[in-house]
């Protein structure tokens, strides 16, 4: 599927990139991990990001004549405009291997390069000789800095109160992207900040960051005020469907409410003005993010599964009602597929799936399972229709992962009746009131790894765990309708209808992941990583998911919880536009497999209920498990 | 025979392929009634599976493995019924089954079809995505007695509605009986929306059909 990939080695790190023709030297070296500096953003003017061609074909550009002239002839080129066209060997000057940067995501170093900078700029008196508009100042002055703007008109009204005519004029300029959005008078180059946002379906998360240092000023993150409306991305499409304009108003109005009193409460924290915001980007399923912008999410709800725009967005964030700086910017991360949204983009970035030689399964579990494999040379996503179970819904006990619910369960049978139900609960010392997906996960893996719930799913009967003598045996009771179940405390219970809405969540997961591996031509023997994402992934218990076959069987330190990572993905993509480019170039490379087209997917689901043999999954199955 | 019964039984609910062949080859071999194996047999089965469906018992996987012994004791039952069969007696009932448009999710449209068919309905399958025009000309075709009308999407489901609505415009609605079903059905909606029958499992979709054809007749 994918087109031919050129490789490009770049000395002296001898570190290889492979990418489609036409990709930059300037780009390539980006996905690669290689920073090269840059102030003008890739736009062939500011001259900085000359590279030298060892190896290969690089043809001179307009821009190479103005700012590389001298060393043509020896293959000097500015990267940002030299397209790939050839296998090629290029030397990256130490010099440009270069300055502020800050480890993101999963590991990942991230050059300060944001798409919206505050320029502190010196105008000269103005004179009969020199009588350039003020604008013509400004514009000017930018070029200095490497820069050709347009300008928003906005800006014009303000020019006149802050540059002078008798004076020298110390001004801030705000550029965005290349617009200038701003004027102030004297230095606010200190107060450039960008809001990240996660637009979940359930959880909304903001951070509020500084474009001058990197670094996190505010986090903050609250309930989807959309909840009323139902609980997954489908009843909110329904509501839409039900109730027309009015209820997609509702559904537009409910998440712009969400993100706006998000960043009031970041902007408080951090003691900065709305103004102060100039970009704000996000990630999010393809649902939210078409209420975000009050675009009907309807046909995304049924076969065939179509969405109204799945690329990336720019826009004045104004028009959507985001209230930042007046000029300020919303962006969105383009999705995958109408269910493999822009935050499994975003992970995407965060994890550098997709720009590394090793290979990676990254699940997001929730209401929908996405799930992506591969690495540099391939990748294939999916999503599997897990249903409510992983976040506490059609559970008996279930509860959201909020104070009270039991998070995680160890099952001792060698303490005694009083310790063998060890609990933790969030909140720390109090009333355990339910269960959630990871305290879920975690008790049924715990029940199968203790004897008492067999290979298909089925609990022991209190009198077969008495014959059998199980230390555990009176904490298996019956109810009144004659179900079985396990009692956690005297008052939180897990059933044996609970476990077969796991199972089916988890199979439905595996039946993705299969299929996905199927698709990419990989056997777990392949798989050289298990990442878990999603706000729920960092608290799944890495051995629970594979004792229970919600990840393929590989050895418990190959499986890491590696937390939002959609927010760290939005976050990066805020701090260097580079990386921005990076994720909006991800959909191309990256193939949607549709689960509902698998010709097998019904008989696949039903062995993957099961759980998987204990001999091969307990701890201690696979070698590099560690010692117990 | 009733030991051969109760192991018939028994066969069906461990899904046990061979000793359920074997207890109802005893039954037909001993000349026993069809219509008594079916009904206190195979049925009680059936009935009991659901039971045990509801309470968490059998899963998927364990009711798939018992449809497919319910479908080879069926086939060792039905000719000796035939056989006995008054020919001017009316033949079984016709059930069409579909999911409706824009969803694809068949499996259990499917799980209930195969507990039909070993009940003594014949099944018509029209796929999934299917819309109501569809629908109406084969129901127009086959004049069934029943439409079922599977959804499992939140998205989907309302098309239930759309489809009676159809039914009722082309003069249909009182030909046939509509049984709705999937994950977020409910009695209430199915109730709403003027379907005859809701079930909540194939087992419990085969005791309604049985019920709604019964008073039909």
């Amino acid at each position: 599927m994918a087109g031919r990939k050129l490789e490009v080695r770049y000395e002296p790190s001898g570190t290889t990139a492979h990418v489609p023709p036409g990709t930059t030297l300037f780009n390539a070296a980006h996905w690669a991990g290689i920073p090269i500096e840059s102030t003008c953003g890739g736009r062939g003017t500011c001259g900085k990001c000359k590279v030298q061609v060892l190896e290969g074909h690089a043809e001179r550009t307009l821009a190479d004549y103005r700012h590389v002239s001298g060393g043509l002839d020896e293959g000097w080129r500015l990267s940002c405009q030299c397209e790939i066209d050839g296998d090629m060997v290029v030397d990256v000057p130490r010099a440009l291997m270069v300055p502020k940067a800050a480890t993101m995501g999963v590991g990942r170093f991230v050059l300060l390069e944001p798409n919206a900078v505050k320029y502190l700029l010196t105008l000269t008196t103005p004179t009969i000789v020199d009588a350039r508009s003020r604008l013509r100042r400004v514009i000017d002055a930018l070029v200095i800095e490497g820069l050709e703007v347009t300008v928003a008109p906005s800006v014009l009204p303000r020019l006149s109160a802050v540059i002078g005519d008798d004076e020298v004029s110390v001004i801030t300029a705000t550029v965005v992207g290349d617009r200038l959005i701003d004027v102030e008078n004297g230095d606010t180059t200190e107060r450039a900040f960008g809001v990240s946002i996660d637009v979940g379906t359930t959880t909304v998360v903001a951070t509020l960051m500084d474009l001058r240092s990197g670094g996190a000023a505010a986090v903050e993150s609250t309930i989807n005020r959309q909840a009323p409306f139902g609980a997954d991305v489908l009843t909110r499409v329904s509501h839409t469907q039900m109730h027309g304009p009015e209820g997609l108003e509702q559904l537009r109005a409910a998440i712009v409410a969400t993100i706006d009193g998000l960043l009031g409460s970041v902007c408080a924290t951090a003691g900065i003005g709305r103004d102060d915001v100039l970009e704000v980007v996000a990630a999010g399923n393809a649902t939210m993010l078409h209420l975000l912008l009050g675009v009907d999410p309807e046909s995304i709800g049924h076969s065939p599964f179509i969405a109204t725009f799945l690329e990336p967005q720019d826009l004045r964030a104004a028009d959507v009602d985001v209230e930042i700086h007046p000029e300020g910017r919303l962006v969105l991360f383009p999705s995958i597929g109408a269910y493999v949204g822009a935050d499994i983009v975003a992970d995407m970035l965060a994890t550098g799936v997709a720009r590394e030689p090793v290979t990676r399964l990254l699940v997001d579990v929730g209401t929908n399972g996405e799930i992506v494999i591969g690495n540099e040379d391939r990748v294939v996503t999916t999503a599997a229709p897990a249903g409510p179970a992983f976040e506490g819904g059609q559970i008996l006990h279930g509860m959201r992962a909020t104070e009270g619910a039991i998070e995680g369960v160890v099952l001792d049978v060698e303490a005694g009746e009083e310790g063998a139900v060890r609990l933790q609960v969030i909140g720390g010392d109090v009333e355990p009131l339910g269960l959630c997906g990871s305290g879920l996960i975690d008790i049924v893996a715990q029940l199968r790894l203790t004897g008492l719930l067999d290979g298909g799913g089925m609990l022991l009967s209190p009198d077969e765990a008495l014959a059998q003598e199980h230390p555990l045996a009176s904490r298996l009771q019956v109810d009144d309708e004659g179900v079985r179940r396990f009692a956690l405390t005297d008052d939180v219970m897990i059933t044996q209808r609970d476990i077969r809405e796991l199972q089916q969540a988890k199979g439905a997961i595996a039946t993705g992941i299969e299929a996905a591996m199927r698709e990419r031509g990989l056997t777990v023997a392949g798989l050289d990583e298990v990442l878990l994402a999603g706000s729920f992934g960092t608290y799944i218990d890495p051995l629970g998911a594979r004792v229970l076959g919600l990840v393929p069987p590989v050895a418990v330190d190959r499986i890491r919880a590696v937390g939002n990572t959609a927010s760290e993905g939005a976050k990066m993509a805020l701090l260097s536009f580079r990386e921005r480019e990076v994720a909006f170039e991800l959909p191309g490379f990256v193939e949607y497999l549709e689960l509902s087209g698998v010709e097998d997917f019904n008989e696949r689901f039903i062995a993957n209920v099961g759980f998987p043999p204990l001999e091969l999954v307990r701890p201690g199955a696979i070698a590099g498990d560690p010692a117990p | 025979m009733h030991e051969d019964l109760e192991a018939l039984k028994r066969a069906l609910i461990v899904a046990d392929m061979d000793l359920g062949i074997a207890a109802v080859q005893r039954l037909v071999d001993r000349d026993a009634d069809p219509t008594w194996i079916l009904e206190e047999g195979m049925a009680v089965a059936m009935f009991d599976l659901g039971e045990m469906w509801k309470r968490g018992e059998v899963f998927l996987p364990e009711v798939v493995a018992s449809a497919e012994v319910f479908k080879a004791c069926n086939a060792i039952v039905e000719p000796v019924l035939l056989a006995r069969k008054d020919p001017d007696a009316p033949t079984n009932a016709l059930v069409l089954l579909a999911t409706v448009k824009g969803d694809l999710h068949d499996l259990g449209k499917n799980m209930v079809g195969a507990m039909l068919r070993t009940s003594g309905f014949d099944v018509h399958d029209l796929g999934k995505d299917v819309g109501a025009d569809t629908i109406i000309q084969a129901i127009r075709q086959m004049q069934p007695a029943i439409i079922g009308l599977s959804a499992l999407l939140t998205t989907t489901v309302p098309y239930q509605e759309t489809v009676i609505k159809k039914l009722e415009a082309a003069g249909l609605r009182d030909t046939v009986i509509v049984m709705v079903g999937g994950a977020p059905v409910t009695p209430e909606w199915a109730e709403k929306i003027g379907a005859d029958g809701y079930a909540n499992n194939a087992p419990e979709a085969v005791e309604i059909a049985r019920k709604l054809v019964g008073a039909s007749q």
